[in-house]
């Protein structure tokens, strides 16, 4: 858009240059009135954030791979100890395999419930759409403390607790509102007459949910079982409520064991994590071309 | 096979017939099923439980046992005599305001910078890194601030390296220590919800604004700002809601007198056995969110879909 590269790599707006030269004389002479100097703030500020973003996650990385007990600087040397102890470990294989279950099984949940009901909002001729909307986003809104104490006393009552189905059933729920949403926008976008082309030219409903329906709203589908997996994965307080100390997750292991130390093999299982959620997020990018876009 | 019926339907099927059956879409059978299916889920694991919450709130509590079924107004007596719990509210609705407001204030230039950034890529790279930041547990990263404010922690070497403090100050668990790990773990959100805010205003309103004669500052303040309203008003809600809900974060950067509401909620029901108490607060909780969201809704015209956020997200 017209912008003006100048020999000293600084950027100035075409439109801007002419005002920038007849004002801020200061900044003129301390940059020479070439360089964009709001633009350069505004860089090195983006560059703080970051980095104040990803320096603790760094420092996680740095314990893991340390070979001794305690952090120094400069780091002595490299070693996969740590993980080869968080790995070889039962109680943590078993943390990892749970989590992994309930988080699996509670993207199904969620993702059922919201195609279900995003494809009820969008096609039928249901009253009260946008309070059904509300009631799918609900879940959401209320402090998971609270849905962790309720589910604790419902599975109680019924007699059913300290199983991983509980805690597959309570994220399910919890996170379908992800996959509502992602779904609803998803139908609302889809143009509605390839479905009518596919069915003037002799295609079945199912065969139009299926063949043309499915594939265009496919990414917020695939999307939704993602968030709802990985949020699983992460999740504290439901699954330490809702476990009634019968199940252990990662993340509840994680928490019990920062009550004794702070050993690096905390720091292991916690890269793990972080290269799980970073890849799923960064399939998620991916595959929806760039959901946050 | 799919294919073989499609050939075999007779292709003179008139278009009105055709578009009825589009709009009836899957029919009365199926309507009940894929409209049932959820809302059963919905009732049976959410709203009955949530009953059941406000149910519990009101059972006794005899000592020795979990709870009774009975009606007691014993747990709302003490939820609004016992001056505690009301400056834990005041505590934790105070705490999620200065959540919000920081990350709005730190949050807002961020979402600004990338919005307006030339290159596709790198954008796409911040931003997945920002998200992914934002959906690792709390556990972690609140671990993370643990690792670098401790007494011998990374911060403290640093500073007595290079002299700027004799002895090593100690910030974990504390007021600061708090403040920081509550504004890390829910910056994200907030750059997220602004940046998809921003990133919808027309570059050339700015330009004309520029044009105009107005300066950068002008720009920004007049056409920008406005034009993002609805992202800083959702920005500011969707953290003000988590921080308020946040259990991890206080409990494990906070000293007990920090603790939030959740975390007595959590103790009252886990440590106490005190399952009804812990309902009666959860009710009370409940209530201000409720308040705050009819407020959001009523004032400033957000839905329940804006405040669930760019994402969303939990007290992981």
């Amino acid at each position: 858009m017209g912008d003006d590269r100048l020999p000293d790599g600084g950027t100035v707006r075409g439109s801007d240059r002419e005002r920038e030269r007849t004002r801020g004389g200061l900044l003129r002479a301390l940059t020479g009135g070439t360089v964009d100097l709001p633009g350069s703030i505004a860089r090195l500020y983006l560059g703080a954030c970051l980095a104040f973003i990803v320096a603790p996650i760094a420092i996680i990385v740095a314990i893991s791979v340390t070979p001794e007990q305690f952090l120094t600087f400069p780091p002595n040397g490299f070693s996969l100890r740590w993980f080869d102890e968080v790995l070889s470990n039962a109680d943590w294989q078993l943390a990892l395999l749970n989590s992994l279950v309930i988080a699996a099984g509670a993207s199904v949940i969620a993702a059922s419930i919201g195609l279900s009901l995003a494809f009820a909002i969008d096609r039928y001729d249901v009253r009260y759409t946008s309070f059904l909307r509300g009631i799918g986003v609900l879940p959401i809104l209320i402090p998971p403390v609270i849905i962790g104490v309720a589910f604790m006393s419902y599975f109680f009552l019924i007699g059913i607790s300290g199983t991983l189905l509980n805690l597959v059933v309570a994220h399910g729920v919890f996170y379908s509102p992800f996959s509502l949403v992602l779904i609803s926008t998803g139908l609302d976008e889809m143009d509605r007459s390839v479905e009518e082309a596919a069915m003037n030219l002799g295609a079945t409903q199912w065969q139009t949910l299926r063949t043309v329906t499915f594939p265009i709203i496919r990414s917020n589908v695939f999307s939704g079982v993602l968030f709802a997996f990985i949020l699983s994965l992460n999740e504290y307080i439901i699954a330490f409520l809702v476990s009634g100390f019968t199940v252990t997750t990662v993340p509840i292991k994680i928490f019990s064991s920062l009550r004794y130390s702070y050993s690096p093999t905390i720091a292991a299982i916690s890269v793990l994590y972080i290269v799980l959620t970073t890849a799923v997020v960064a399939t998620v990018e991916y595959y929806t071309g760039g959901i946050w876009n | 096979m799919a294919g073989e019926t499609e050939t075999e339907t007779p292709y003179t099927r008139d278009r009105s017939e055709s578009s009825g059956r589009l709009r009836g879409w899957l029919n009365d059978r199926s309507e009940s099923i894929v409209l049932g299916y959820p809302l059963a889920m919905l009732a049976l694991f959410f709203a009955v439980p949530l009953f059941l919450l406000i149910a519990t709130s009101f059972y006794p509590k005899p000592s020795g046992e979990y709870y009774q079924v009975g009606f007691t107004l014993e747990h709302y007596r003490r939820l609004f005599t016992v001056p505690l719990y009301f400056r834990r509210l005041g505590f934790t609705v105070a705490l999620s305001m200065a959540t919000a407001f920081g990350c709005l204030a730190i949050g807002y230039p961020v979402a600004y910078t990338l919005a307006r950034m030339d290159s596709r890529l790198r954008r796409r790279v911040y931003i997945t890194t920002i998200v992914s930041t934002m959906w690792l547990t709390y556990i972690i990263r609140s671990y993370a601030w643990t690792v670098i404010l401790s007494k011998n922690g990374v911060l403290n070497e640093f500073l007595l390296t290079i002299g700027a403090i004799d002895t090593a100050l100690s910030l974990t668990p504390g007021i600061w220590a708090l403040a920081i790990g509550m504004t890390y773990v829910f910056l994200p959100f907030a750059i997220l919800t602004l940046y998809s805010s921003i990133n919808n205003i027309d570059p050339e309103l700015e330009e004309a604004s520029k044009n105009l004669g107005a300066d950068r500052f002008q720009t920004f303040r007049n056409v920008t700002v406005p034009l993002s309203k609805n992202g800083i008003y959702s920005a500011w809600m969707l953290v003000f809601i988590l921080a308020l809900g946040a259990y991890i974060v206080p409990r494990l950067l906070g000293k007990p007198a920090q603790w939030t509401l959740p975390v007595i909620i959590g103790n009252q029901s886990l440590n106490n056995l005190n399952v009804p108490f812990g309902a009666a607060l959860s009710i009370a909780m409940m209530v201000v969110v409720i308040v705050i969201l009819v407020a959001g809704y009523e004032l400033l015209g957000l839905g329940s879909e804006e405040m669930a956020g760019a994402g969303g997200g939990t007290d992981g």
